[in-house]
């Protein structure tokens, strides 16, 4: 429906010119509208894009920040890697230590039990320390003289070592021994050819000593100790002897033949490495004591030794002076004792050498000496031969001896031995000379 | 005499293992140390200490050059260390050590170093007297506790 504009007239011109206003205005208006619409439909574009540009740059930063977060979090995550890495090894290492840690525990926990089980724990009345030890010593002799033959399992001793620490510098030791044995000897009126072995029981505290130790320079021993003099005096225990009979000069066991193998008394010793760039070692010995069988006189001496460092030599010196118990006048029969002795240890060879010489006051002199070579043919078995020559003053003549043994360790707590002492007495004395054979097995087991 | 390229390359490949062989380390040799109290003030040549740790430990003698009272301790004569130990600073045998401990024994009681298995609870002891001293493999000792130093390595 078309409307009349207001305001025209429709005479005839009018109406014309009127309709050519109306049109013209129509076709202007119509033109407008169409311009706006234009204009419209040209505007809502442009605002869109503006709206989409600034969306886009919103996205845009919202990227830009999420690869910024990405970035942080890998960086994050690339510095906190390693840290993690290494946390989880050190709580692998430190759980495996932990474990070794236990392990060792288990281990000991399982050896004192393995030693201690069920049974109940020995404990010193007042110690640091108590070590306990011991030996059982067995032998067999069968004994060949020129008028008969004996034999006997004559020898059954077992002793035991204590050995207690009363402080740090203070120690006390003790050897017990319980004995069932006899020597060999000869019931004929010289006493040489006709053998014979009388067995007897005894029960001697050994040794018996305190020691102070102020140094290795100066050590102090009191009570019963071995007369530091020689070798196989201070060794002493069967465990360690090749022949457990001993030299000459230490028969009878307990008694002074040459000088008294056991004193009771004090005894100052000590060591200190000198000469030879610090490898020679040189230890003295000096005692004041009384011998069991002579208690009331003094017997006082000592011992000079020097290891040459490593060549295995061991050379030392030895004086003393005593008195004699069998004399009717004790005061008069006094001795002086000299005595070397030379040590070879090393590698297979084993050389034990000893002499001795006295000087009686009033009997006759004595001298006694042995050289005892000895072969590691293995670790475990060794040969020896053990010359010995003996005048012990009596006046009967020498007294010869010659031993081979071979000698086994089948562990180190057993030592098995046999051996043959050939015995040869000189003539003196109103007697005559005469020749014995000894053949013994022994044993000595040791803890 | 005429060497071809190949002969030559030939030769000094198997020379140059030859020689590695000789040089290089066997790679089951351990190092070792002895180990003492970091308080023990001892300062010897290695020579020397080898041999007063050697006196120290059989109980030769007692005191250490210093005057301090030596408290030894022994590891397991089985473990490598403890073969290590006898052969290269005690260079004694087996049946040395037995002979050697039986006349201490028997003759004034003295026994052989306390053996200890563990080397920490080695470490812990060695840390507890100033004289104490005892052995292990390199390796094994670690990082030592403030209270213990190494006196000297040596190889089996």
């Amino acid at each position: 429906m078309k409307d009349k504009p207001e305001g025209v007239c429709a005479p005839d011109i009018i109406p014309a010119v009127r309709r050519w206003q109306y049109r013209t205005i129509v076709k202007k208006a119509s033109a407008g509208c169409f311009l706006a619409i234009a204009l419209v439909i040209l505007a809502v574009p442009v605002q869109a894009n503006d709206r989409v540009k600034a969306l886009e740059d919103k996205l845009n930063q919202t990227i830009k920040q999420m690869e910024m977060l990405t970035k942080e979090l890998s960086a994050i995550k690339k510095s906190n890697a390693p840290v993690a890495k290494a946390g989880s090894g050190d709580i692998a290492k430190q759980l495996k230590q932990i474990r070794m840690r236990v392990d060792d525990v288990e281990d000991v926990v399982s050896n004192v039990e393995e030693k201690v089980g069920s049974r109940a724990v020995v404990h010193a009345f007042d110690a640091l320390k108590l070590d306990l030890g011991g030996f059982l010593h067995i032998a067999a002799t069968h004994v060949v003289g020129e008028h008969g033959q004996v034999t006997s399992l004559n020898r059954t001793t077992f002793e035991l070592l204590t050995k207690a620490t009363l402080a740090e510098d203070w120690t006390m030791f003790v050897a017990q021994a319980f004995i069932r044995e006899g020597s060999p000897t000869f019931k004929d009126p010289q006493g040489r050819t006709d053998p014979d072995i009388n067995l007897g029981l005894s029960a001697p505290t050994v040794i018996a000593w305190g020691n102070y130790r102020y140094s290795d320079k100066l050590q102090v021993q009191a009570g019963r100790f071995i007369t530091p003099h020689g070798i196989i005096n201070i060794d002493h225990f069967p465990a360690v002897l090749l022949d457990t009979e001993q030299p000459q000069f230490l028969r009878p066991f307990g008694g002074a033949t040459m000088f008294p193998n056991f004193v009771n008394g004090v005894h100052l010793y000590g060591q200190a490495f000198a000469g030879m760039d610090g490898k020679g070692l040189l230890k003295y010995h000096l005692f004041g004591a009384n011998f069991a069988g002579l208690a009331t006189e003094v017997t006082a001496g000592g011992r000079l030794a020097y290891t040459l460092g490593d060549t295995g030599w061991t050379v030392g010196g030895n004086y003393s002076y005593g008195e004699r118990a069998n004399s009717g006048n004790r005061d008069q029969n006094d001795y002086h004792l000299f005595g070397g002795d030379f040590l070879f240890d090393r590698g297979r060879f084993l050389w034990k050498n000893e002499i001795f010489y006295t000087k009686e006051n009033l009997d006759q002199n004595r001298f006694a000496a042995y050289t005892q070579p000895a072969f590691r043919i293995t670790p475990r078995w060794i040969a020896f031969h053990r010359f010995d020559w003996l005048e012990n003053g009596a006046g009967f003549g020498q007294q010869m001896e010659n031993a081979t043994g071979l000698t086994f360790k089948p562990n180190k707590n057993v030592h098995l031995r046999t051996i043959h002492t050939h015995k040869h007495f000189f003539k003196g004395g109103g007697r005559r000379a005469t020749n014995a054979h000894l053949f013994q097995a022994s044993a000595t087991l040791s803890f | 005499m005429n060497i071809s390229l190949h002969q030559l390359r030939l030769w000094i490949a198997v020379s140059s293992v030859l020689g590695l062989t000789l040089i290089v380390k066997p790679a089951n040799a351990d190092d070792y140390v002895v180990l003492v109290n970091a308080a023990n003030d001892i300062k010897e040549t290695e020579t020397n200490a080898k041999r007063i740790v050697k006196r120290l430990f059989l109980k030769e003698v007692t005191d250490w050059p210093n005057g301090v009272t030596s408290l030894p301790f022994g590891r397991k004569s089985s473990s490598s260390a403890g073969k290590a130990f006898a052969a290269k600073i005690l260079q004694i045998t087996e049946t040395e050590w037995d002979t050697h401990w039986l006349r201490m024994k028997q003759t004034n009681g003295k026994t052989p170093p306390r053996v200890v298995g563990s080397t920490r609870v080695l470490l812990r002891q060695i840390g507890r007297k100033k004289g104490a001293f005892s052995y292990a493999v390199a390796d094994q000792a670690g990082s030592l506790p403030s209270k213990v130093k190494i006196l000297f390595k040596f190889s089996d």
